[in-house]
């Protein structure tokens, strides 16, 4: 056992794979109901699945209708949740999405994105002030008056990378015309990534092919769609 | 007569058409396999179905991505997969991992061979597997549990199918290492 040969251990393995627990013990059930009431049993799901689905479709067709895809975006989930009110009472203290990057020069950003950047200086902008490597992934664009653009290219939507926490549903709205999909989330909100939880303002998000694009500013609403807007078109015609 | 292929093929179509009974049974064509991922990547089977129930409804959010020509089932391992991962990133989870041999096979299809494995090998390896990170479990699980190919894999991991090859001989480096590490363990 201390050695196998390559042969062995892929079938040793393969016996592995056949054998192991991928269904919760009793015990576990017990206390997986207690924790979340109301999820149905594995094999009620397997057999109701597709009975659920229709229901779903029919029950949420009209948010869909409202709101981006569920209230979520690209690897961008939003969450309606009430108590995030309490959180950002102390927002003073949540770091923004700029605390703690470190600006880099343009070509390492360049580097990290692959593929060149817009010079950006098409817009109302006028031309940032500095490229900063997110933890998360992507480049994060800054101008001079706190407006940023978070750019992350290759996105996997099927992924969860970033969880926004908003306090009702109406902070949320569709827009057309802006890349592929696009919602404007007004109002401050809690980010939560896998690496930190922030403060967030009002900001754009849109998805363009197989990027995700963020912009997040303290401009209101309509002004921030135009800018996303102006920001699309110099991503676009940088292809 | 419809190949087997053909039949996903079709119920693909549909699927992204919005044919939420063709995705019901794409899904539960794949639900061991689905199963096995989330608990590997999430140690343990404990919430294991629940990601996959969270998976489905992320995976039918995004049929229009499904590729009616590529595999299916390499695209829903990677939804699963991206689930268990967050939900594990969220958990915060876990110091002690808790990969288990079940008393009997999980499923009907048995290898023949597979009666000459012995219990002390799978605890063993199990006992491995328990070691690795997520990413060195998942790989191995895809070629070893999943009997996936190396394309198969690259969709599931999305990258090269170059680089599937070098993640998995890493991880089967680190297997071995720890079952050397294990053996000197008991040998003391």
């Amino acid at each position: 056992m201390i050695d196998l040969d390559d042969e062995r251990l892929a079938h040793v393995l393969a016996s592995v794979g056949e054998h192991l627990v991928i269904a919760p013990s009793a015990v576990d059930d017990d206390v997986r109901a207690d924790r979340r009431r109301g999820r149905r049993p594995l094999v009620v799901v397997a057999v109701g699945l597709a009975a659920a689905l229709v229901l779903v479709v029919v029950v949420v067709a009209p948010i869909r209708r409202t709101v981006a895809d569920w209230l979520g975006i690209g690897s961008t989930q939003i969450d309606i949740d009430p108590s995030a009110s309490s959180a950002m009472s102390t927002s003073v203290t949540l770091p923004s999405l700029v605390d703690g990057v470190q600006l880099v020069d343009r070509p390492t950003a360049v580097g990290r994105l692959g593929r060149d950047l817009p010079t950006f200086d098409g817009t109302i902008l006028g031309a940032p002030s500095g490229f900063a490597l997110m933890p998360e992934g992507g480049v994060l664009v800054v101008w001079s008056d706190g407006t940023t653009l978070w750019w992350r290219a290759t996105v996997d939507e099927t992924s969860v990378l970033l969880k926004k926490a908003i306090v009702e549903r109406l902070a949320v709205t569709e827009l057309d015309g802006l890349g592929d999909r696009a919602v404007l989330v007004v109002g401050e909100h809690l980010l939560r990534t896998p690496h930190r939880t922030l403060g967030a303002g009002n900001v754009v998000l849109w998805l363009r092919g197989d990027d995700e694009l963020r912009v997040e500013s303290d401009r209101d609403g309509p002004e921030l769609v135009e800018i996303a807007r102006a920001l699309d078109a110099e991503v676009r015609a940088a292809g | 007569m419809l190949l087997i292929d053909d039949l996903e093929r079709i119920l693909v179509r549909r699927a992204r058409d919005g044919d939420a009974a063709a995705f019901g049974e794409l899904t539960a064509r794949h639900r061991t396999s689905a199963l096995r991922v989330a608990t590997v990547v999430l140690g343990t089977a404990t919430g294991a179905d629940d990601a996959v129930q969270d998976a489905d409804v992320r995976a039918w959010r995004f049929r229009a991505s499904v590729d009616p020509d590529r595999s299916f089932r390499s695209w829903y391992l990677r939804v699963v997969a991206n689930v268990a991962k967050s939900a594990r990133r969220s958990s915060g989870r876990r110091a002690v991992l808790e990969l288990r041999e079940a008393a009997t096979a999980s499923s009907d299809v048995r290898d023949p061979a597979d009666e000459a494995v012995t219990d002390e090998e799978r605890r063993r390896a199990i006992a491995a597997i328990n070691r690795l990170g997520a990413d060195d479990r998942l790989v191995i699980a895809l070629r070893h549990f999943e009997q996936m190919t190396e394309a198969e894999m690259a969709d599931v991991m999305r990258c090269a199918p170059g680089t599937v090859k070098s993640r998995l001989s890493r991880a089967m480096d680190r297997l071995r290492a720890q079952m050397r590490e294990q053996h000197s363990e008991v040998a003391s």
